[in-house]
């Protein structure tokens, strides 16, 4: 009913993980023979999922359409629905690279930097609201191709200048916002410190069953909570920031198993505990606070600078492995462990040997994300069809339905709807531009705090696009978006092609093209809200909400 | 404290009464030798006291015990709580109320044990507040029921009844003059009757007296009193803020009788002190008050028609005070505070062991007459 | 068992990550009402339903379902006798005790919280023992444990004052899906009426369009994703073509007087409404109960405006009939202290007091358990609010103690485990 299984693993899951750290290390260093650089991950990926299929003795699925795949890359690289110009010019394309060429057009794209920003602004904060700065960071992150180590190392350490990256802290002061008469929530910002950058839920042991892993698991929070119940917003400067106080003594508590008490300073989670070093009074600060002007000052020693030197380290092998799990998990639909922010020894990944390649190239890849993308989207099983799936198919048989995020959903009803170019994508949004945004994810996101994963169709949703203005308006004809288009034209036929491919991006189906010619047939007189119901129910439909 | 200023006027403690149950109203006979108090125990509580009022110690002396009081047996008959007391202007009758409804008639001989009249159903319901006309010949009661009686105090006939508006009537004072009838409702209503025609004069509209916090009506003209000469009526209420724990500032309206103009509204506090529950007027040309808030605040305080602020307050911490009685020589008064366990704590309740909270009655010396800041 | 040194927050986080995400997807939807064989099911479904009052804050038990007139602590008010001999009730309730012969009132409540903030929540999660999870309200789990019924309407409804729309917080880990839809003040969540452009034909031409594209996506897929949103969209057209269900100009003036013009009386007629058109689950909201001051005048004025659309709503559902299969519920957190305080008023006493309940599989015209003298304690069999959970999960033909929540395969139970239906309370 709830949840997924669990499986037990034996134990030197951990021991082997370290080797292949170190096996990786030499590897690169003597330029061997068989690694796995971004360069041939879609070969690994096909090679290894092939043996898993053959495995469970099953044939692959058969590869997307062109229009299927053309649909799905846009959405997953672009962030929104192909116009129909693109789709039709795609659709035509004689080249056999043609979907290559795509690929790469679409990575250096400007509306890839933005659908980046998005997607990790909805990982990373969960709906609990927007702030510029951030917003600002994320976007100026991705247009510059940051590495991945590189903006945790800004997220979790982060510092004033330059302006651009500043609005980093936001990740760590939002957490620190007191709600209502609640306490801070540091164990809360422990945890999802470890949750999304280490794709560890690091709670006590209260959901495990092995004592021996319960003890293990909570010094694991012990050590990361150490460094962040010591932060705190910073009240003296407008933009977010973050205040550390000098971390002079360990976290006590308690192990389960034997109750007694222990000990740990800082500490990575799966690394090793730093000694703290100790200073004589008025010695702490390296920037001495200043009460009259509320400045906290800036320790010597810091606990946030350690986490962002050791957690995101090539040689941090859970780092890379939790990238390369959210990454498959954007493409493919599931994570290569499930769910994604309990990478464990009890919890496997479905295909151990494929997440090795994939946080191997993501490894290899400097974190870059561009490269490791670009290889998901060439492999065979990305491009394989979802039609024709059973409910029992096999993993990976054939491709997998995925959520689409408010954002996706925004772009793609102003795609579908609009006069044909792709929207522009502005540095600032108009306030209407602003609103129109905020509904969106009013009526597409999840509640602040739950990760959105899977398509979770909902009551605010359905009555959002039944009734709300803002999709009203979209399918009204005006200033040549598709619902004048449409009403202008009077052949059925061409009208019907032309409402599939800007709206399901696709070509219609005979039987959908008499349906549309019957429909429009019988109300000549009321035409234009004929066609708007038309384009209404495409755009109802499950087939618009999803990436398929 | 916001709302009032200390001044050179002192009030000085003289002694403190302790009582069995709490309590909510005080009054002194006319000739000062008894004090009476309504009980929410359903007994009228009285105290014989010295007739010329308590000694003073000397400055140096704290306040006297309670020992020169005698504590007298309470008269009994009354149901739930004694809500108000009246005496007649010739100091031989004691007329009480209560929560039930029923209004009693009592001799003030101190060994009467039952009263001289009584009806169990004056009211349907809480009878809350009765009046005496100056000559003794009219007693008017009003109540939740909505209704304004005018009784004979004599033999306790019905000589006319009328409705105070359609609302829980909480207040009614007598005109001086002995021929108007000011009764003041839930919503901040203050209606003038001419008492002998029974007929509606004028209302005043004292709405901030009131407030609808989500189903509860809040608040209420808890207490009417004329001045001296009928030229001023106060009303004493609090403004709300809401319902439920009720919060609200504690306020004090003062209204020219002859056109219904607002000369005053008087803030005694912010919005923890609750109500103003009872105002009386000194004959030495002032008011004197009581208020009660949350969690343990309380006032008496003595003011002046116009003046910016209250020129006199209670020496120590007073726990909520609900009520305050004049000594007929005009020096002294009787303040009712709160005492006790508060708050919720099991206190051995299932040991049997749950003290209630009391209303000790704190005797105070007034300020002595002349020019005061 | 609870980890020293653990905040149990940082438990319920966890576990809802790994129970509630899940949950919330298709597995747990039902299926859409087109398809002729799953009505079917869905007709021998539970037609139970649930009218949950809450009256926020604690009302004074003693000012109305235990009085104790002239006793120490009994207040200023008197008790009147009810249509049940030998039950009697604060006068405050003169309506509602002419109605006593359909109601059952329990006054042996003594539970564990003084507070608000964590007594509220307690008490409507059964306040069941910790196992790290985030149980859901009673009316999350009773949507739940019964499934969906035959009405096509949301089977949580919530009518309060204040702001309405999606509340998810009720669910616990059952998952956002399991919230509750709040009409605040009455009036229906954010796009709930019709667009002005959309008439109702179009409205169900476009429907049916809307169909037509998922029956071509659906070949060849699982059916999952199509039956989900065809749901929740059916769902939304059902609201929609009921709105006059919440349009306060269809009621009739007859029952706006006999409920009252005040927001409860209002509530209460609209709850009505919800539950004759086939809701599964009504709370409504009633807020400015905590009567820490002036109580008595604060309670003639509270407890009357309860009074009067509580006994307007028991006397309509008794005689349509429909009180034999609505379960109906009327509480606060905690009633109120027999001490009166230095403001007159009462403070909180979860230690002896009393709520009312009515309807499906309870017992009618009864009284069960006593207080001592004062009210001070509970002389009788003291009840917890699990034993409540459990007598009306039973009355709602669900089995309290066999029944469980399957957490990853571990069962966890529906109400606390040590508690047990109060027989006396069940027909």
């Amino acid at each position: 009913m709830f949840g997924l299984q669990h499986h037990s693993a034996p134990c030197f899951a951990r021991p082997l993980r370290l080797l292949r750290v170190v096996l990786l290390l030499l590897l690169v260093w003597f330029r061997p023979i068989e690694i796995v650089t971004a360069d041939d991950l879609a070969q690994r990926i096909d090679s290894l999922l092939q043996q898993s299929l053959a495995v469970a003795q099953v044939a692959p699925g058969p590869v997307s359409s062109d229009a299927e795949f053309c649909r799905r890359v846009t959405l997953d690289l672009a962030g929104r629905i192909p116009t129909v110009a693109e789709l039709s010019k795609f659709l035509s394309d004689p080249d056999p690279q043609r979907r290559v060429v795509l690929v790469d057009r679409l990575l250096d794209s400007p509306e890839h930097s933005r659908r980046m920003a998005d997607l990790f602004h909805v990982m990373l904060m969960e709906r609990r609201g927007d702030h510029p700065e951030w917003t600002l960071f994320l976007r100026t992150s991705f247009a510059q191709q940051k590495p991945w180590d590189q903006l945790v190392r800004e997220i979790l350490d982060p510092q004033e200048a330059p302006e651009q990256i500043r609005g980093a802290a936001w990740f760590i002061t939002r957490r620190l916002e007191k709600v209502g008469q609640q306490e801070t929530d540091y164990p809360g910002l422990t945890r999802d410190i470890g949750r999304l950058f280490l794709g560890c839920d690091l709670q006590c042991a209260q959901c495990h069953d092995h004592l021996t892993i319960s003890d293990y698991r909570q010094i694991e929070f012990q050590g990361l909570y150490t460094v962040y119940r010591n932060t705190s917003i910073r009240t003296d400067v407008k933009f977010p920031a973050v205040a550390e106080k000098p971390l002079t003594k360990k976290t006590d508590f308690m192990s389960v198993f034997d109750k007694q008490p222990l000990l740990v300073g800082p500490r990575v989670p799966f690394g090793v505990e730093q000694e703290i070093p100790q200073f004589e009074s008025g010695q702490e600060f390296a920037v001495a606070p200043d009460r009259a002007k509320n400045f906290p000052g800036v320790p010597k020693f810091r606990g946030l600078q350690l986490i962002a030197q050791s957690l995101p380290a090539a040689t941090n092998r859970r780092f890379a492995e939790n990238l390369a799990n959210r990454l498959w998990f954007v493409m493919f639909g599931s994570g290569l462990v499930n769910p994604l922010d309990q990478l464990h020894d009890d919890n496997p990944a479905t295909h151990p040997e494929l997440l090795s390649a994939v946080a191997d190239a993501v490894t290899a890849a400097g974190f870059r994300l561009r490269p490791v993308l670009r290889e998901m989207a060439l492999s065979d099983a990305y491009q394989r069809s979802s039609c024709g799936a059973a409910a029992e198919a096999v993993l990976y048989q054939y491709g997998r339905e995925k959520r689409l995020s408010a954002e996706q959903l925004l772009a793609s009803v102003l795609t579908a709807c609009g006069a044909g170019a792709p929207t522009a994508i502005a540095d600032a949004a108009s306030e209407a531009e602003q609103k129109r945004a905020d509904a969106f994810v009013k009526a597409f996101g999840n509640i602040p705090g739950e990760p959105e994963l899977e398509f979770s169709p909902s009551l605010k949703a359905a009555l959002f696009v039944l009734n709300d203005p803002l999709m009203q308006e979209q399918i009204q004809p005006r200033g040549g978006n598709l619902a004048e288009r449409l009403a202008i034209s009077s052949d059925d036929t061409a009208v019907a092609d032309e409402l599939y491919r800007a709206v399901l991006s696709r070509v219609p189906e005979a039987e959908e093209v008499r349906f549309v010619c019957e429909y429009l047939a019988q109300r000549r007189e009321i035409r234009q809200q004929a066609i708007s119901n038309l384009i209404w129910g495409l755009l109802a439909s499950t087939e618009f909400c999803l990436n398929h | 404290m916001h709302g009032i200023h200390h001044s050179q006027a002192e009030l000085r403690a003289l002694a403190k009464i302790p009582t069995s149950c709490q309590l909510s109203l005080l009054r002194y006979s006319l000739d000062g030798s008894l004090l009476l108090a309504a009980g929410r125990d359903g007994r009228i509580h009285r105290w014989r006291l010295p007739s010329a009022g308590l000694p003073v110690p000397a400055a140096d002396v704290k306040s006297a015990d309670a020992s020169v009081s005698e504590v007298l047996p309470p008269l009994a008959g009354h149901n739930g709580w004694v809500s108000s007391l009246e005496i007649s202007p010739d100091g031989l009758w004691l007329i009480s109320a209560d929560t039930w409804g029923r209004l009693a008639c009592w001799s003030l001989t101190p060994t009467v044990e039952r009263p001289q009249w009584e009806h169990a159903e004056a009211h349907a319901g809480w009878l809350r507040a009765l009046a005496m006309t100056p000559d003794g010949s009219c007693l008017a009661s009003c109540g939740a029921d909505g209704m304004v009686r005018l009784w004979n105090p004599a033999d306790g006939s019905l000589l006319r009844q009328f409705s105070g508006g359609g609302q829980d009537l909480y207040s009614v004072a007598c005109h001086p003059d002995g021929q108007r009838l000011a009764v003041g409702d839930l919503r901040g209503g203050i209606h003038v009757f001419d008492l002998r025609a029974g007929k509606h004069l004028t209302t005043w509209d004292a709405a901030e007296f009131y407030k609808l916090s989500y189903i509860q009506e809040v608040g209420g003209v808890r207490w009417l009193a004329w001045n001296g000469d009928g030229s001023v009526l106060a009303a004493a209420g609090c403004i709300p803020e809401n319902g439920g724990f009720v919060q609200g500032v504690p306020s004090l309206r003062l209204i020219n009788a002859a056109d219904g103009a607002v000369l005053q509204q008087l803030k005694l506090g912010d919005n923890q002190e609750g109500f103003v529950h009872q105002v009386l007027w000194h004959p030495e040309d002032y008011w004197m008050g009581v208020c009660s808030g949350q969690p343990g605040r309380g006032r008496f305080f003595l003011h002046r028609t116009a003046g910016e602020a209250p020129f006199c307050l209670n020496p120590q911490p007073l726990a909520n005070c609900h009520s305050a009685a004049l000594h007929p020589l005009g020096r002294q008064v009787a303040v009712l505070a709160n005492e006790g366990t508060y708050g919720q704590q099991k206190s051995m309740a299932k040991e049997g062991i749950y003290p209630a909270n009391t209303s000790p009655i704190h005797v105070f010396e007034l300020p002595a007459p002349g020019p005061v800041s | 068992m609870l980890q020293p040194h653990c905040q149990s927050d940082q438990h319920q986080f966890s576990r809802r990550r790994w129970l509630g995400t899940a949950a919330t997807g298709t597995a747990a939807a039902a299926l859409p009402l087109f398809d002729p064989a799953v009505h079917a099911t869905l007709l021998q479904r539970s037609a139970k339903q649930v009218l949950f009052i809450w009256l926020d804050g604690g009302i004074s038990q003693l000012e109305s379902w235990d009085p104790k007139p002239n006793t120490e602590f009994g207040g200023p008010f008197r008790a009147i006798p009810t249509s049940v001999p030998g039950i009697h009730l604060s006068e405050l309730l003169p309506q509602t005790a002419q109605q006593m012969q359909h109601l059952a009132i329990v006054r042996s409540l003594c539970t564990q919280d003084n507070a608000h903030s964590s007594g509220v929540d307690r008490i409507q999660r059964g306040d069941p023992q910790d196992r790290g999870v985030v149980y859901p309200y009673f009316g999350s789990a009773v949507t739940k444990l019964l499934g969906p019924n035959a009405s096509g309407l949301p089977p949580y409804v919530w009518i309060k004052p204040l702001s309405g729309g999606f509340m998810h917080k009720d669910a616990g880990f059952l998952g956002p899906q399991y919230g509750s839809l709040a009409f605040g003040d009455g009036k229906p969540p954010q796009n709930l009426l019709q667009h002005a452009d959309v008439s109702d034909r179009f409205l169900q031409e476009r429907m049916d369009i809307r169909a037509f594209a998922d029956r071509q996506y659906a070949r060849g897929r699982p059916a999952a994703s199509t039956a989900a949103n065809g749901f929740v969209y059916s769902m939304g057209l059902e609201l929609m073509q009921r709105r006059q269900l919440f349009d306060e100009s269809t009621f009739s003036s007859a029952d706006v007087q006999r409920y009252g013009t005040h927001d409860l009386g209002r509530h209460m007629l609209l709850a009505r409404r919800m539950l004759e058109a086939g809701v599964q689950f009504v709370k409504v909201n009633s807020y400015g109960w905590d009567t820490h001051g002036d109580n008595f005048n604060g309670s003639l004025s509270l407890v009357r405006r309860f009074d009067q659309p509580f006994a307007a709503l028991i006397s309509d559902l008794a005689e349509s009939g429909l009180l034999d299969q609505v379960l109906v519920i009327a509480m606060s957190e905690f009633g109120r202290t027999p001490r009166v305080n230095g403001h007159l008023g009462r403070d909180h006493w979860p230690e002896a007091w009393s709520l009312c309940m009515a309807g499906a599989g309870v017992r009618r015209g009864i009284a069960v358990g006593s207080t001592s003298d004062q009210g001070t304690w509970v002389t009788s069999e003291p009840y917890d609010i699990g034993h409540m959970f459990h007598t009306w999960f039973t009355a709602l033909g669900i089995n309290s103690r066999e029944v469980a929540w399957d957490n990853h395969g571990q069962p966890l139970p529906i109400a606390h485990e040590h508690c047990h239906p109060v027989a006396e309370l069940l027909v």
